[in-house]
């Protein structure tokens, strides 16, 4: 429109080649994965399982997985094909599967026949996790710079970020994909509005974390305080 | 002074505050708050003075993997324009870039500022659109006072009240409407934007009054409010005027009226930053946040970025020339007719009682200063806008006029304009001024051709002034155009490989003077020289630096650049229809397109050709991401590949370059959603 004429800059994206990219489908590498963190308690990603066993999942992918197979039920061949259990909050897919490699314990499954909309429904939960693969740490505030009001800031050239907070209520604020959640000191998560963050806006947050490269101390006790929450939860 | 790479920022002291996607910093001294997208935290945090925009930049990109030339540019450009800068003043910007806070340099007048912001969280567009609507119908009224003949009527008043009188009732009535007038802009300014700034005290050739900055009217996202400010303000001679007229003794009417003409005509000056400039800066260049091209005006780069602005900054700069000579040519008309009215009474006095006749001096010496301004100002516009534009044109023809090629370009001036090329830099100097005094140096008019297709191939050119063009027959009776070529670059060099005809044409695109090299003197050269072992190396320095010489984008890195791009590149050679990648591999190196051509596509889907002098995988570098379409080659192509990080390495030394890639990338990507949607999902791929 012509009478506008000035933008907010804060509002503008950073990086419009990433948003660009991935209306072009080609973002990020195909099938990328996320990490799925050790004990934390998911009701929206699926849990694997061999007949009755439940295997661990320690990354996801629209492709495949990596199990953590410490009791060797899955077997040791590479190229085995297997029937593997997705199961998900509403139900249970059996899936044809085959072992591509293995490193100690760990299994790396290709996912042969997942379903189109299961498929599209990982690659929507894994987003977030996705998101912190690409979260960096802001360069520290140097002795005669400006003072950070935070104790750590790390962000992405997508706009996503994490601060570790300095604050009495507050231990930290994440901006993931244009959604703010709030982490408080020994209560919920909350998001806008101080409405408690659903089970998909905490685990995204789980996710979200788990994946950030490099993790500095603080990360990992807000990673740690929150897979504890989210096991209470389960409980 | 410092280039824009070359300046260490340096924040004042203040807080970063983190909020969400978005990062505040603030000062507390003056008070002042900028708030930046998250992604910039890594450019606040990093001014402190210590790096260079450069050693910045470099470490964001090792970092992230990639770097938002301009999202960087326009933050720095914000930060440094908001004053937030304690060393700003120490960066080279365009005149108009100016900071809200730095002091202004007071040009003529002395000023006390008493308060720098005004800052209300509130605006009230409402009361500012009733306010300003209501002050521009007051002074379109008051327009009605403007005499039928100005200069006689001013004779009639001086003559009323004495000149002595006359000057005090102006110096008094001139401060007066000034304080008015600026009173008025705050209010109009608060009620629009919330801010006012710089407040001050102001001593000037207009009074003593109080002053307030304009700075504000560029925090406003209306260009509609934007223009009636700068219109009211254009009127506000004629506004002040008409509330005064109820307070005013009659002896003092006139000298309303007559700062009421001064102060319009003043505000419509186009030499100055006058509220009439500003306006049609306003209407006519787009949106102020598009700093590309005010912190690279020398670039080329730029014209490729910002063609819009460009084109409409000249549309500008045409609209005020000829409205400069409109506006010069109403102050001819006064002047002239000043002179008439009181000329000869002025005259009569100065010659008959010179020590006396102080206010007549004083006039004669304000109208000369008149007239030497008006005329210079009307030499420079015609000058600027008839000359100027045309001045390489003019210089090219003159220059060609007076002096013979032969004589201008020695062995000594020849040597020094080649001796850089890879072609003759493998070779001993002794080698290199034989070989230039067997070569001949031949002058060409715009249109000779200097190659034709099919020819025998016996010697190479080196264009030395002037610019070539190559095209080659794809049919019968139809040319296809392949690259352009300026100097100092090599063409024809075909004929150093085999003895085959000419497989293109070449033709003066402008007067051009070339250097003709005989092929059995070159090779003679090169077997005596012991540095060159093969031919092969030859055409390949040539094939390179050709892309360099003809490329509008590399042509103008620096010589040191470009070097550094030479040597850290390889050349590939691909039969045609082959794949040089697919989309969605990784990406990790920039391609120059030294011969031949290619298919994009994306998605499977064709998206566009790329020839001679392009490049492509740019986006997968700059944005780090896998590669956005997939590259196969339409003929036998040759290509020179940069490592991504000799890429980068040239980057982070041409700010304008990153700016330019990121522009082109976007570009493409633009285009490429527009031709080829995103195909369905894979279906189960390995990646485990």
């Amino acid at each position: 429109m012509f009478w506008r004429r000035n933008k907010n800059l804060a509002d503008e994206d950073v990086s419009p080649l990433h948003v660009l990219a991935s209306r072009l489908g080609v973002e990020r590498r195909f099938n990328p994965r996320a990490k799925v963190p050790e004990n934390a308690a998911f009701v929206t990603l699926p849990t694997a399982l061999f007949g009755d066993q439940i295997i661990r999942m320690r990354d996801l992918s629209v492709g495949g997985c990596c199990l953590w197979d410490n009791k060797e039920v899955l077997g040791p061949q590479i190229g085995q094909e297997i029937r593997l259990s997705l199961r998900w909050s509403d139900s249970e897919d059996q899936i044809q599967a085959r072992i591509v490699s293995r490193v100690d314990h760990r299994r790396h499954i290709q996912f042969m026949d997942l379903p189109a909309g299961r498929q599209e429904q990982i690659k929507n939960l894994i987003a977030p996790g996705i998101a912190g693969l690409d979260v960096r740490p802001a360069s520290l505030p140097l002795s005669d710079g400006p003072v950070l009001e935070a104790r750590e800031v790390w962000t992405s050239l997508k706009g996503d970020s994490l601060t570790i907070e300095d604050d009495v209520h507050r231990v930290a604020s994440v901006h993931i994909r244009g959604h703010d959640i709030f982490v408080m000191k020994e209560a919920w998560p909350v998001v806008k509005d101080k409405c408690p963050a659903s089970p998909r806006e905490f685990e995204a947050l789980l996710l979200f974390l788990a994946n950030i490269p490099n993790p500095s101390q603080g990360i990992k006790t807000l990673l740690a305080k929150l897979v504890k929450l989210s096991t209470a939860r389960s409980v | 002074m410092s280039r824009l790479e070359d300046f260490r920022p340096k924040l004042r002291s203040g807080r970063v505050i983190p909020q969400g996607s978005r990062i505040t910093f603030e000062t507390d001294s003056p008070y002042n708050q900028i708030v930046l997208p998250m992604a910039l935290a890594d450019l606040i945090l990093l001014c402190s003075g210590q790096f260079t925009v450069r050693e910045i930049i470099e470490k964001i990109y090792k970092k992230q993997g990639a770097v938002p030339f301009r999202s960087l540019l326009i933050g720095i450009h914000l930060l440094h324009q908001g004053g937030f800068f304690e060393n700003g003043d120490q960066l080279t910007l365009s005149s108009h870039l100016q900071s809200w806070m730095e002091p202004r340099k007071n040009r003529g007048h002395f000023a006390w500022t008493f308060k720098q912001r005004l800052d209300s969280r509130k605006r009230h567009p409402m009361a500012y659109y009733a306010m300003t609507l209501g002050l521009m119908v007051i002074g379109l009224l008051g327009l009605q006072m403007l005499p039928v003949s100005p200069i006689e009527d001013a004779a009639k008043w001086l003559e009323m009240n004495g000149p002595g009188e006359a000057a005090l009732q102006l110096a008094i009535l001139s401060s007066i409407f000034q304080t008015f007038r600026h009173l008025i802009s705050a209010t109009q300014l608060y009620l629009l934007t919330g801010k006012v700034f710089n407040l001050s005290l102001c001593l000037s050739p207009w009074g003593f009054h109080f002053r307030v900055g304009d700075e504000a009217a560029d925090l406003s996202d209306n260009r509609l409010y934007t223009a009636m400010y700068h219109v009211s303000q254009i009127l506000i001679g004629w506004t002040v005027a008409m509330l005064c007229w109820a307070f005013l003794p009659e002896s003092w009417l006139y000298g309303a009226v007559l700062l009421g003409i001064v102060t319009s005509l003043w505000e419509l000056n186009p030499f100055i930053s006058s509220e009439g400039r500003k306006l049609a800066r306003a209407l006519i260049l787009p949106n102020d946040r598009d700093v590309v091209s005010w912190h690279f005006e020398t670039s080329s780069l730029i014209n490729y970025v910002s063609q819009d602005l460009r084109r409409r900054e000249h549309e500008f700069a045409r609209i005020c020339a000829i409205w400069g000579a409109i506006w010069l040519t109403i102050n001819l008309a006064v002047l002239h007719q000043t002179a008439i009215t009181f000329g000869p009474a002025a005259l009569a006095r100065l010659i008959g009682s010179p020590a006396t006749a102080w206010f007549e001096w004083i006039g004669l010496g304000a109208w000369l200063g008149g007239l030497y301004f008006v005329v210079q100002a009307f030499i420079e516009t015609i000058l600027l806008s008839l000359v100027h534009p045309y001045w390489k044109e003019i210089q090219s023809y003159i220059r060609g006029f007076r002096s013979n090629s032969k004589e201008t370009w020695t062995s000594e001036v020849v040597i020094k304009s080649v001796e850089h090329l890879p072609l003759f830099s493998h070779l001993h100097d002794k080698h290199l001024r034989d070989l230039i005094k067997t070569s001949e140096v031949i002058e060409f008019r715009s249109g000779d051709p200097m190659i034709l297709e099919n020819q025998p191939a016996r010697e190479l050119f080196v264009l030395l002034e002037g610019q070539v063009e190559i095209s080659r027959s794809v049919n019968p009776g139809r040319m296809e155009w392949v690259t352009e070529l300026g100097p100092v670059s090599v063409f024809g060099e075909a004929a150093l490989v085999a003895d085959t005809p000419r497989a293109a044409e070449v033709k003066a695109k402008s007067r051009c003077t070339v250097l003709r090299v005989p092929i059995h003197a070159l090779k003679q050269a090169a077997q005596e020289s012991q540095s060159v072992r093969h031919i092969e190396d030859f055409r390949n320095a040539i094939l390179v630096n050709q892309f360099f010489a003809s490329s509008p984008v590399f042509r103008s890195l620096s010589n040191v650049s470009i070097e550094f791009l030479s040597h850290r590149g390889t050349l590939e050679y691909y039969d045609q229809s082959r794949p040089v990648f697919t989309q969605g591999d990784a990406g990790d190196s920039l391609y120059l397109i030294l011969r031949g051509s290619v298919n994009v596509s994306v998605h499977g889907k064709f998206v566009k050709k790329l020839s001679q002098g392009s490049f492509f995988g740019e986006i997968a570098l700059i944005a780090n991401i896998p590669r956005t379409a997939t590259i196969e080659t339409l003929e036998p192509s040759v290509f020179f590949k940069v490592s991504a990080e000799a890429f980068w390495e040239v980057l982070v030394q041409h700010m304008d370059l990153g700016v330019f890639i990121e522009t082109v990338s976007e570009t493409r990507l633009r285009e490429d959603l527009q031709l080829a949607s995103p195909a369905d999902p894979r279906k189960t791929g390995s990646d485990s």
